[in-house]
C-alpha cells in the first residue's frame, strides 16, 4: 500500500507542477466549475454569429446584448420574468427556452422558433407579433394585455 | 452484510475498502458541484431526460433548494460513514455504505446525462465489496472482469483506427501504437491481477495507473481520479491476502454461486450492444447498463421537420445542455425531445405534421446515414428496450 500512496503522491506532485506550464495546464487542466450563465469568462458572443449554449441563463443588464439580435440562436434560455418589450427577436431560436411572466409587448416574434418553450403568464399585446395564433397563445397561458 | 461482518472480524484491513468506497461518494459530489453542476442538470424541466425505463422521471420535479439538500445530505451520508469506518462500527458503516451508494443511484436515475462509465465501474465494486462473499478474491476478480471487457470492447475498428481518441498532444504514430499496446494490456496482462508474482502484478498495475493519468486530458479531473481511487482496493486487497489461483482454486472459486450470478448479470449487460442490429456507437442501442468505451466520435444533426397547414416547413434542431460525448447523439434524448414538442405543438392549430430525423456519421466519415427517420411523430407511440430491437431505430448497414 505504501507503494501505491508514493505513487499517488508523486502523481499529484507531477499534476501540481504541470500548472505552473501553459502545456501542462492543459495537459492536467483543473477541476472548473461548469456553469450556464451568460456573460462569464468561457463565452464568447459575437453579434455576428449569435449563438448561446443551450440552455443559457443571461443575467441582465450585461446580457442586454443578446436581445438585439433577431438571429439570435438560444434554444433553452432562460429569459423567466425578462424585460423583452420592443425588440426585434423576429426569427430568434428560442425552443425550450422559459418565457414564463417574460414582457413580450410590442416584441417581433414573427418566425421565432418557440417549439417547447413555457410560455405561462408571459404578456403580449396587440402589437405583439407571434409565430402561432392569439387563441394558441391564450391555450400556452400567455395574457393579452391592452 | 453477514459475511462482511465475519471477513472484516479476521481482517480489520478491510475497513478501508469501505472508507475508499466513500470516499469516491465525495469526490462525486465535488464532481456534481464543479465541473456537471447537478443544479443545473435537474432544475431544467425542459431538458430532463429520463432514462428509458422510467420515463416519468419529469414528474419529480428538482429546484436549486432541493438539489443542494440533496447533495448535502449525500455528503454527509458519505462522511459519516467514513467516520464509522474508522471508529470501528462496522454494522452501521455498511449501513451507511449501502445507503450513500442507493442515493447515489436515485440522483443518477433522475437523469440519463447523469449516467456513465464513472459512477458505473465504482457502483459495481461497491455492489461486490458488499455483497459478494470471499471479497479479497471476488473483488480483484471484478477488477478482472472490468479491464477484460474493456479490452474486449475495445476490439473496435474506431478505437483500432485511433480515430476514436481525440488526442492532440501526441503524434498519430504513438496513438496507433498506444491504442494496440492498451488492447493487450486490458486483453492479457489484466490476468496478472492474479499473478502471486509481485513484479508481474506491479508491471500491470503500473501501466493501468499511468493510462488512467494519461486520460485525464481527454476526460478531465474526475474519471481518472475514481479510477486511481479504486485501484487502491486492488493494492489493498493484495496485502491482505496474495492470490493464490490454482486450478484447483479457481473451481472452488467458480462453485461460489452469488459471485457466479454476479458475474453472470455483469456479462448479460454488456450483450445487447453486441445482439442488437446496427453498430451500437451510432445506434446507441443495447447500451443503457453496459460499460461504454471510445468506440467511435459521432456527429449528428438531429431536428424536426414541422409541416404547417400553410405547407410551408420549419426545421428546428434539437439539442440538449450537459450532453457527454458518448450520449450527444443517442436516440433515446432526441425522441424525448421530439415526445416534448408534440406536447406543445397539440395547443398549435397551425402545426399538421412532424417529422423526426437523426442524421449521425463518425466524425472521420464524409456522409451521414439516417439513423432515426419518423414521419409523423407525433401519432406515434415509440417505446424504447434496451434488450430488444427498436423498430423506429435503423441499423447503420441500411
Amino acid at each position: 500500500m505504501r507503494a501505491y500512496l508514493k505513487l499517488v503522491v508523486a502523481a499529484f506532485l507531477f499534476i501540481a507542477l504541470c500548472q505552473f506550464s501553459p502545456r501542462g495546464k492543459e495537459l492536467f487542466p483543473l477541476p472548473k466549475k461548469n456553469t450556464l450563465i451568460f456573460p462569464n469568462v468561457d463565452d464568447t458572443f459575437s453579434p455576428l454569429v449569435p449563438i448561446l449554449k443551450t440552455g443559457s441563463i443571461p443575467k441582465f443588464p450585461e446580457a442586454n446584448i443578446i436581445l438585439s439580435q433577431p438571429y439570435l440562436y438560444a434554444p433553452g434560455v432562460i429569459l423567466l420574468d425578462a424585460d423583452l418589450k420592443d425588440i426585434n427577436l423576429s426569427v430568434a431560436n428560442l425552443s425550450f427556452s422559459d418565457l414564463r411572466h417574460a414582457d413580450l409587448r410590442n416584441t417581433n416574434l414573427s418566425q421565432a422558433l418557440l417549439y417547447g418553450a413555457r410560455l405561462e403568464g408571459a404578456i403580449f399585446n396587440g402589437n405583439t407579433s407571434l409565430p402561432f395564433s392569439k387563441s394558441t397563445a391564450l391555450s400556452m397561458g400567455m395574457k393579452e394585455v391592452p | 452484510m453477514r459475511s462482511l461482518l465475519q471477513e472484516l472480524k479476521n481482517n480489520e484491513a478491510l475497513k478501508w475498502v469501505g472508507i475508499i468506497f466513500c470516499l469516491e461518494h465525495l469526490l462525486t459530489v465535488f464532481f456534481w458541484s464543479t465541473e456537471r453542476p447537478l443544479n443545473l442538470i435537474l432544475t431544467n424541466p425542459s431538458f430532463r431526460i429520463c432514462w428509458p425505463h422510467w420515463e416519468s422521471c419529469r414528474s419529480f420535479s428538482w429546484n436549486h433548494g432541493s438539489v443542494r439538500a440533496l447533495l448535502i445530505l449525500y455528503s454527509a451520508l458519505a462522511l459519516f460513514s467514513i467516520i464509522l469506518w474508522v471508529a470501528k462500527s462496522y454494522r452501521a458503516a455498511i449501513l451507511g455504505t449501502v445507503s450513500s451508494l442507493v442515493l447515489k443511484n436515485f440522483i443518477i436515475t433522475q437523469d440519463y446525462r447523469l449516467g456513465g462509465n464513472y459512477h458505473y465501474l465504482p457502483t459495481l465494486l461497491c455492489l461486490a465489496f458488499l455483497f459478494l462473499p470471499h471479497r479479497t478474491r471476488s473483488l480483484p476478480l471484478f477488477f478482472w472482469l472490468i479491464y477484460f471487457t474493456a479490452g474486449i470492447l475495445k476490439l473496435d475498428p474506431q478505437w483500432l483506427s485511433g480515430a476514436a481518441i481525440n488526442e492532440r498532444f501526441f503524434p498519430p504514430f504513438i496513438i496507433q501504437v498506444g491504442v494496440w499496446y492498451v488492447l493487450i494490456l486490458e486483453i492479457i496482462f489484466s490476468f496478472f491481477i492474479f499473478s502471486q508474482n509481485r513484479k508481474l502484478f506491479w508491471f500491470f498495475f503500473l501501466q493501468i495507473f499511468f493510462f488512467h493519468l494519461f486520460s485525464w486530458h481527454l476526460t478531465r479531473f474526475f474519471y481518472p481520479s475514481v479510477m486511481l481511487l479504486m485501484l487502491a482496493v486492488l493494492v489493498l486487497l493484495r496485502d491482505i491476502e496474495t492470490p493464490s489461483w490454482k486450478l484447483k482454486d479457481l473451481r472452488i472459486f467458480f462453485h461460489l454461486r452469488p459471485i457466479l450470478f454476479a458475474t453472470g448479470v455483469f456479462i448479460f449487460l454488456q450483450l445487447p450492444q453486441y445482439y442488437l442490429p446496427g453498430k451500437a456507437a451510432l445506434t446507441g442501442q443495447g447500451r443503457s447498463f453496459a460499460l461504454i468505451m471510445y468506440d467511435g466520435r459521432t456527429e449528428c444533426q438531429p431536428h424536426l421537420n414541422i409541416w404547417k397547414k400553410n405547407q410551408l416547413k420549419e426545421e428546428l434542431p434539437l439539442t440538449a445542455p450537459w450532453l457527454i460525448t458518448r450520449i450527444k447523439c443517442d436516440p433515446i434524448i432526441y425522441k424525448q425531445l421530439a415526445e416534448r414538442v408534440c406536447q406543445w405543438i397539440q395547443k398549435d392549430d397551425l402545426v399538421e405534421q412532424v417529422d423526426l430525423q437523426l442524421p449521425i456519421k463518425f466524425e472521420n466519415e464524409k456522409d451521414y446515414r439516417s439513423i432515426v427517420s419518423i414521419n409523423d411523430v407525433c401519432n406515434k407511440q415509440l417505446s424504447y428496450s434496451n434488450f430488444f430491437p427498436n423498430y423506429w431505430i435503423r441499423s447503420y448497414s441500411e
